[in-house]
């Protein structure tokens, strides 16, 4: 009996002191407390506050209200519009640039890429009030013409985003792959649609997500570029925050949250599935 | 688990004990240390005052003034805010304590029946007690120099103030605040712009067609040329000058006939203006506007309500936001100094001030303001002391220091808003940047004793006479008048809206700055002016309007055409991927079993 209790005793200072010694995981411990203050509290607040009404009581009418209103969903299909375009013209132009960025063959100088992620270095209200002049000067200003003006200035702000994953992708691109393609007699667009673009993907899709998600929450671009003439759905949150909506303003921060969260998780799932079939995981 | 609560108590108990003694220590430093003043404010809303060759804002001259009159140290904490609905949602959440906030006409509304605020020490009795020795070193200033005009207007707007034992009672603006500044919403423009020259306007017709709402809405010239506010308030009020127009209309030609007199021509405009808030009398004003009505015209509807108000409301500024160049929420002030982009754009008196100051400096382009004969938006600025305040006695003295003509006139010198205060500096001030008079005696002194007859020599030289008594009646000593002689203001005849000529007085910085009275017919602006109430409950309606005005218009035919073939392009894209994966799979496995 003594025995054994001294045993636990024993084993119960040995356990607390590999406890007490330092670990890793520890390091983890600030951002632990970031992450619930300032991600997870929010967070749950978003989700109260999109299922309460403002005397704080459980309610579903900001569910109700957003369903039953054909401006939300029209502001919401625009913003979808708005960022399917931009994501699709960001990827025309920036697949080729870190394509040829990445090539050492084509580019043998590594500040090519400083400069194009230089304009990230400035702020982008800055940025876009500029751009708001430079449109109107070449004859492109928001006012005739708020959809192209708008689309611009969103290609302008996140083509870095899309530039930046797409490089570091086609950095590891394994070349001999390519060559061994080519040796056996593929074409180059052979080449290209079998070989250079499945080993991309990673860096297409989080090229995609990187700017399809800020385009369809930003506001500040499209207010200032369209003149005002094209309303996001950010737009539409800010309008009912500030207007003290709270629990309308929320429950369209959620369904924000879950159309992120839908399109990431469709395109981890294809990045998944495509990976198994070349036996192998790049993501 | 119950470690980590370890680790985490532990900088707790240190951080509270410390925080303990820290605030003991901050109360006994109290003791010996500056009181202090928080004050809240806009940006760029307080003037500032030069002391041996330095420029000293007046929030920190006022440590100085008090320091000289009572003998004590007083920190002034001033920030600072940008809009009302931020202000306002950081004071209900309890994150902000200030003695001193400076909210809008409506927000100061809000507050009061939301029972935020607390009321002024009114009369002298109240200040005897709240002052106690210092009593003597004051003076009421605000009762002494604010103008009758805007006291009388804060006299008429109300509130229903919760009180102690829950029940409410109706307290006015006067009670709960103290005005700061005052202006009106109107329209900036460049009567030179290119698009109105390359239509064949001349700029008399642009200046005629400007002093009328309807322009906005018209499709020929102005289409694309003017911004409007990113504001909800503002561009709803506008929205309802359009909708209603006929009435408007129709009121100005009974006051101008003498049928109704000039303080039921202002009651009705509000009336109108407020119709939101009010349908019941709405609907009782068009009744009676019916009755005066020809039978052969058609009557006035007399059944509105919300809904209905708000539906045509919103059709009229879905197309002003589809005729509009853009709509803005700080750049129209600049950009109409370009003189290429935009010709017209909506501003408050002060911000149109300040784009025709710099226009005439940088650009050299002559801006002109202009609010419409039938009427619009007046507002005001105005201090108020929030419930939980901790200095209520110097918040009412900083009220007396700014309410001072000689420290108004610093406020009015360099934010370029107007005070709510009249008195002799400021209307030397004003008449050092306005009047004819004061000009030509400045450079001829010996005019000052030759004219006798200041009006015939105003005729002589062509300069308009303009009374502005209406807001400095009472406040100004013997000597001293609010007779203004300008050539800023003039009448203007040009083809309007409907290609008939017309006149109509135009002006500039004067007529922002103190909007006027008793001029022929068109710059009669005064008794046209509503104030805009808090929509309270029906706030919603309005919200969700505006959400639709911004939401229109955009949605043309090719972006869902568009969008359909890209959707049906990816579904393609991927079922051929998919299609083609499967076929390997199964022609692997068939090789398989081939094996």
């Amino acid at each position: 009996m003594n025995a054994a209790t001294s045993e636990l005793k024993e084993s119960f200072w040995a356990r607390l002191k590999s406890h007490a010694r330092f670990k890793r995981k520890y390091l983890a411990f600030p951002y632990a407390v970031f992450l619930v203050l300032f991600v997870i509290l929010p967070l749950l607040l978003i989700v109260y506050y999109a299922f309460s009404d403002s005397s704080g009581t459980p309610s579903f009418d900001a569910l109700v209200s957003f369903f039953t209103s054909p401006n939300k969903w029209q502001v919401l299909f625009v913003s979808l519009f708005m960022g399917v375009q931009t994501t699709l013209i960001c990827l025309l132009l920036g697949y080729p640039a870190a394509y040829i960025l990445a090539d050492k063959k084509l580019n043998k100088n590594a500040v090519l890429v400083v400069l194009f992620v230089m304009p990230m270095w400035i702020n982008f209200v800055i940025r876009t009030g500029a751009t708001r002049d430079l449109l109107d000067v070449i004859g492109l200003s928001g006012a005739q013409y708020p959809w192209p003006a708008t689309l611009i200035g969103m290609v302008y702000n996140y083509l870095p985003f899309t530039i930046l994953p797409l490089y570091t992708t086609m950095l590891k691109l394994d070349r001999s792959q390519m060559e061994a393609a080519a040796d056996l007699g593929a074409s180059p667009f052979r080449v290209f649609v079998h070989n250079v673009v499945p080993q991309s993907l990673p860096g297409i899709i989080s090229a995609s997500e990187m700017v399809f998600m800020p385009v369809m929450s930003s506001y500040v671009i499209s207010d200032t570029l369209s003149e005002g003439k094209i309303t996001l759905f950010g737009n539409y949150i800010y309008l009912d925050f500030s207007n003290s909506m709270w629990n309308e303003g929320s429950f369209m921060a959620l369904i924000m949250l879950i159309i992120v969260g839908v399109s990431m998780f469709l395109t981890r799932n294809v990045d998944r599935s495509d990976a198994q079939v070349r036996g192998g995981g790049l993501w | 688990m119950a470690k980590l609560t370890r680790i985490l108590a532990l900088p707790l108990v240190v951080l509270l004990t410390s925080a303990g003694s820290g605030s003991e220590a901050v109360k006994a430093l109290a003791a010996g240390e500056p009181m202090i003043l928080r004050v809240w404010n806009w940006e760029d809303y307080i003037g500032v005052v030069e002391v041996d060759g330095d420029e000293i804002p007046l929030d920190e001259y006022f440590e100085e003034y008090v320091k000289e009159v009572d003998g004590v140290d007083i920190d002034v904490i001033y920030e600072t805010f940008d809009t009302n609905e931020t202000m306002l949602s950081q004071l209900q959440s309890g994150a902000a304590t200030y003695d001193l906030i400076c909210p809008s006409d409506y927000a100061i509304q809000k507050m009061m029946s939301q029972g935020l605020l607390q009321p002024f020490a009114l009369g002298e009795e109240e200040r005897k007690a709240l002052y106690g020795d210092t009593y003597g070193n004051w003076s009421n200033n605000y009762d002494l120099y604010a103008s009758p005009y805007l006291k009388n207007w804060f006299d008429t707007i109300s509130a229903s103030v919760p009180g102690e034992d829950g029940t409410n009672s109706t307290h006015t603006l006067s009670e709960y605040a103290r005005g700061y500044m005052w202006g009106t919403l109107g329209i900036t423009y460049n009567p030179e712009y290119k698009g109105y020259i390359q239509a064949g306007m001349r700029p008399e017709d642009v200046m005629v067609q400007l002093s009328d709402w309807n322009a906005l809405w018209d499709q020929t010239a102005f289409w694309g040329t003017f911004q409007i506010k990113d504001s909800m308030r503002d561009t709803f009020s506008i929205g309802l000058m359009r909708t209603f127009d006929r009435a408007f209309e129709f009121l100005l030609e009974l006051y101008r006939a003498g049928t109704i007199t000039q303080e039921k021509y202002t009651d009705a405009v509000n009336i109108i203006f407020n119709c939101i808030n009010h349908v019941d009398s709405f609907n009782a004003l068009m009744a009676e506007l019916n009755t005066y009505l020809d039978h052969s015209e058609t009557p006035f509807e007399t059944d509105y309500t919300i809904d209905s108000i708000i539906a045509v409301t919103q059709s009229d500024l879905e197309v002003l936001r589809g005729n509009s160049y853009g709509l803005e929420t700080d750049s129209g002030k600049t950009d109409i100094q370009t003189g290429t982009r935009s010709g017209i754009c909506l501003a408050w008196s002060g911000d149109a001030i300040y784009s025709m100051d710099t226009a005439e400096e940088e650009t050299d382009i002559e801006l002109y303001y202009s609010v419409p004969s039938t009427g619009g938006n007046i507002w005001f600025d105005g201090w108020v002391i929030p419930k939980n305040a901790e200095n209520v006695e110097y918040a009412n003295k900083f009220i007396d220091f700014l309410c001072d003509p000689e420290i108004a006139a610093y406020n009015m010198d360099y934010i370029g808003y107007t005070p709510f205060i009249a008195g002799d500096d400021i209307v030397e001030k004003a008449k050092e940047w306005y009047d004819e008079k004061t000009w030509a005696i400045e450079e001829d002194p010996t005019l000052a004793e030759t004219v006798t007859d200041w009006d015939a020599y105003a005729e002589e030289e062509g300069w308009m006479r303009v009374d502005l008594s209406y807001f400095f009646e009472g406040s100004l000593s013997e000597g001293e008048d609010a007779i203004f002689y300008t050539t800023e203001i003039q009448p203007v005849t040009g083809k309007n809206l409907k290609g008939e000529d017309e006149t109509v007085y135009v002006g500039r910085q004067f007529l922002a700055q103190y909007p006027t009275i008793g001029l022929p017919d068109n710059l009669d602006i005064i008794p046209g002016l509503a104030v805009m109430e808090d929509y309270g409950n029906n706030n919603e309606y309005v919200l969700r309007m505006w959400e639709n005005v911004k939401a229109s218009g955009v949605l043309e035919p090719w972006i869902i055409v568009l969008f359909c073939l890209e959707i049906v392009l990816a579904i393609g894209i991927a079922s051929y991927f998919i299609v083609r994966k499967q076929l390997s799979l199964h022609e692997r496995k068939k090789r398989r079993a081939a094996k």
